[in-house]
């Protein structure tokens, strides 16, 4: 009689230890992007981060939560401003409590406010920020050229920053993040303050950042939409908490099967028969009602339940849903 | 056959190099603070213009000294240079007034501080970086014509007699430039960072200079006694001028009790920065 195979996998660190009965095996992985385990921080007796675990190792991620949920003081943490009163956290696998200057090396930070050294012109300011991570002079000179023409700031560069739009220092905060080449960016509200055309204008950077360069970002907003451009995974952040972290595909996905159906005339009695199949549904206005299936249910089942009931179905449209709807479900607003 | 032309695309490149190590980052901050302060001109003028006038008056009175035999203000000894450079000091306010007062309260204006904090520098760099930019401009105006004096009258006189009777003198020169600048330096810096507006920081550092005196004076008046003094910021460098300098002080003050107030001065200047100087700002 064959033995029964028995295999244990966990992972130690950065290791990942195979037991298969007598043998075993280590695999080095490659550090998480980000790793945070029950890390909580205190502005003073009020905790802002409540035992916040996540990894994070996909190329874009979302940090979604609405204002002073604690998505820029968890930023702040990562960059080791503030250090944490509990728990753990790494970012390119190095700890953030000792090793904050190699992190702020290898990372960029577009801030929410403007930050700028006035009297400073672009190139000057961004060869500047590329001087205070390491580059040698002329390369910083160079480079902020080079940063100032990708973010669409080229023609502007010998222009002094107090005299700068909104959308312009946006896009001059996003190459001085990007000067050094990072190999993370944190953008925290990179859109704040920018009109539609500007804004999208970011979010096709932002996306080419992280797609075609293959630099990780982390995009902190309150604004779903932009997360939902750019994302390829999100991380719900409310009132100092993680209440979701999924990927998009999977969050899309999830959402694929919903349903707004409108029946002729009142909808009490198709109401009480997906009540018997077990069928959520709520209504919605001009009696159009969003029902949920089930995976392996196809949408032709509305029109049976009307044929055999001797109903009409007036209006049939399968529902994209929005992150919105997931946002307000994940913080219990529904 | 014709060469051929590179391409270069304005797209986003990575970078191959390696980056430096951050021992001399503050220097980049003070190189950048220095070259912003140079720009503009017209300050320049005003901070530099008139204690460039009292040196070159200092030497033509060498000049004449040596080369006229004119000499209606007394010989040329060390206390000619310590004077010099007491004199000196009246234009380090004006420095710290015009200029250094704004060096971190418009960082904290401009949110710059977390631009700063956000790259691989620490709180001690930057306000290294800061410092830096005040003991350039304060050296140009103290130790520089200082030690050029020093030259001048070298040049001009008995250059191995003067040197062999005060030898001692650059040193007391360079020790008496950073006496004056480094305490003056840090002052003007902790208020800077008390405050997002430039001009409260001027207020307050001209209130300390001009007001400092006068409570000695007042003092000096109750108690009938110079031991006083030690209430003066310029007092107290003007003391232990006088034992750097090797001539009798103007005070009933022991030089150590100057030291230590002048320790103390710059003790709550670095605590004042260690609690201002910050990534975040904790709005209680």
């Amino acid at each position: 009689m064959q033995d029964s195979l028995i295999v244990i996998s966990f992972r130690l660190g950065y290791n990942t230890i195979t037991l298969n009965r007598n043998q075993y095996h280590i695999t080095r992985n490659p550090p998480m992007v980000i790793e945070l385990e029950d890390l909580s921080i205190y502005y003073g007796v009020q905790q802002v981060l409540k035992n916040i675990s996540f990894q994070v190792e996909s190329k874009a991620v979302g940090m979604l939560g609405p204002n002073g949920a604690g998505k820029t003081t968890l930023i702040r943490t990562l960059l080791g401003f503030l250090k944490p009163t509990q728990g753990w956290g790494s970012v390119l696998g190095l700890d953030i409590s000792t090793r904050q200057s190699e992190i702020r090396q290898r990372i960029g930070y577009m801030p929410e406010n403007d930050c700028f050294v006035s009297g400073m012109n672009a190139v000057t300011f961004v060869a500047y920020a590329g001087e205070l991570c390491g580059l040698p002079h002329s390369d910083a000179i160079q480079r902020a050229h080079e940063v100032l023409q990708y973010v669409g700031l080229g023609e502007a560069r010998y222009r002094v920053l107090d005299t700068y739009s909104t959308g312009m220092k946006q896009r001059l905060k996003l190459a001085q993040a990007l000067v050094h080449d990072p190999e993370l960016v944190l953008l925290d509200e990179p859109t704040n303050g920018m009109d539609p055309p500007g804004r999208l204008r970011m979010l096709d950077l932002i996306r080419d950042i992280s797609y075609d360069k293959g630099i990780h970002t982390i995009l902190s907003s309150h604004l779903l939409p932009d997360v939902e451009y750019v994302c390829q995974e999100v991380i719900v952040i409310h009132q100092g908490r993680v209440v979701m972290q999924s990927e998009m595909a999977e969050l899309k996905q999830n959402t694929q099967k919903r349903f707004d159906v409108k029946v002729r005339g009142p909808h009490e009695r198709f109401t009480h028969i997906l009540d018997e199949y077990g069928y959520e549904w709520r209504p919605l206005k001009d009696e159009i009602l969003r029902i949920a299936l089930p995976e392996n249910i196809s949408p032709r089942v509305f029109f049976e339940i009307a044929v055999r009931n001797n109903m009409q179905i007036r209006y049939l449209r399968r529902m994209e849903h929005s992150l919105e709807d997931i946002f307000a479900q994940a913080v219990g607003e529904t | 056959m014709p060469e051929q032309a590179t391409i270069h695309d304005q797209t986003y490149r990575h970078w191959n190099g390696s980056l430096r190590s951050s021992t001399m980052r503050w220097w980049t901050i003070s190189w950048a603070g220095i070259k912003l302060i140079v720009q503009r001109k017209l300050l320049l003028l005003l901070v530099l213009g008139p204690p460039t006038i009292h040196f070159v008056a200092q030497g033509i009175r060498i000049y004449a000294f040596h080369l006229l035999r004119f000499a209606p203000l007394g010989p040329i000894n060390p206390v000619l240079f310590h004077n010099f450079l007491l004199g000196q000091s009246f234009f380090l306010v004006i420095f710290c007034v015009f200029v250094g007062s704004g060096l971190i309260a418009r960082d904290l204006r401009d949110h710059a501080l977390q631009f700063y904090l956000s790259k691989p520098i620490t709180r001690l760099d930057y306000v290294l970086g800061k410092m830096g930019i005040v003991l350039v401009f304060l050296s140009l105006i103290t130790l520089l014509p200082g030690l050029l004096l020093f030259l001048l009258e070298l040049a001009f006189g008995d250059a191995g007699d003067f040197l062999s009777r005060y030898y001692w003198l650059p040193g007391s020169i360079i020790a008496f430039s950073f006496l004056l600048t480094i305490p003056t330096g840090l002052l003007i810096l902790a208020l800077s960072s008390l405050t997002h507006n430039g001009r409260y920081a001027a207020i307050g550092f001209a209130a300390i200079g001009i007001f400092s005196p006068v409570v000695y004076e007042i003092l000096h008046g109750i108690f009938r006694t110079t031991r006083v003094a030690f209430v003066s910021l310029w007092a107290n460098m003007e003391q232990i001028g006088a034992l750097l300098f090797d001539f009798s002080p103007r005070y009933q003050l022991h030089w150590g009790w100057s030291l230590l107030t002048l320790s103390l001065w710059m003790g709550v200047s670095i605590w004042i920065l260690r609690r201002r100087i910050q990534g975040i700002e904790v709005v209680e």
